[in-house]
């Protein structure tokens, strides 16, 4: 398996993870600009706290995600915002080339 | 370099909050001691994360809590409690009011109402003091819930390096 593989696979266990965990996530979206060997995910949240800007929170690779990993939760209001360019990408992040997941792709089981 | 300059004062907050809640004083001072160590953490959090800067930080409210909302996807932390991901969310689900109403006791998320810094006055006009106040959360950190908020502060402290490097 290559490293984009690799990654893929790690992205979708992440993105079915999180849906499970969390009742307010709408979309995922995966931004695969730069190196590699990270994952930069923003996260829809209807639960989420409205802060204007992208703050994201670093996760440590783990065994079942072995990347670094940066999560921001952003409120759907947020993200209307951040694609009208409203609200600017921190610096290094890109829209360009990424990916979105919706809730309806996976099948979910709530554990909220 | 500053995520770890802010995780050095919030574990420094933390040792006195440990030492004057032990002592025969009003709540509000053991209380400012804990507000400012999830303020910090949280920020030490967000800047860990390099989207932000410390400048940044220092205007984001309300950081602990959502590191807290955030961090129930995060298999780290989920692994060192030794919980499925419906136990940890439930878990955090019970925490995150408590984490909210601690970080709300700094005069600048007060909204002139309860702070443990200023003395604040009521809708009927009545004054009211830290010192003398008694703050509902500091029951609350007394029950099943606050004593796990208290572990999991405890427990991201020590656990810094693991979860943020």
């Amino acid at each position: 398996m290559t490293e984009n593989h690799k990654l893929e696979k790690a992205v979708r266990f992440l993105a079915q993870d999180n849906f499970e965990v969390e009742d307010g996530l709408e979309r995922i979206v995966w931004l695969r600009h730069g190196e590699g060997d990270k994952i930069r995910l923003i996260e829809v949240n209807r639960n989420g706290f409205p802060t204007g800007r992208i703050e994201a929170f670093y996760f440590a690779p783990s065994e079942e995600v072995p990347f670094k990993t940066y999560l921001a939760d952003v409120t759907p209001e947020e993200w209307q915002r951040i694609l009208s360019g409203e609200i600017p990408l921190p610096e290094g992040w890109s829209l360009e080339g990424c990916r979105e997941f919706l809730r309806s792709e996976f099948e979910v089981a709530s554990v909220g | 370099m500053w995520a770890e300059a802010f995780l050095e004062q919030a574990r420094s907050d933390w040792l006195i909050w440990k030492l004057i809640r032990e002592q025969e004083v009003p709540d509000c001072h053991a209380m400012h001691y804990l507000q400012m160590t999830c303020e910090k953490l949280g920020k030490a959090f967000l800047i860990a994360g390099g989207t932000i800067s410390p400048k940044q930080a220092n205007s984001s409210h309300i950081a602990f809590k959502r590191f807290l909302q955030v961090a129930s996807r995060n298999h780290v932390l989920r692994n060192l409690l030794k919980m499925t991901a419906s136990q940890f969310k439930a878990h955090v689900n019970q925490l995150l009011p408590i984490a909210e109403a601690v970080e709300r006791l700094t005069p600048a998320l007060a909204q002139d109402g309860p702070n443990v810094e200023y003395p604040w006055e009521s809708p009927n006009r009545q004054i009211h003091i830290p010192v003398n106040y008694n703050f509902p959360v500091v029951n609350e950190l007394r029950r099943p819930p606050g004593v796990n908020l208290l572990k999991i502060i405890d427990l991201v402290q020590q656990q810094f390096y693991r979860l943020f490097t």
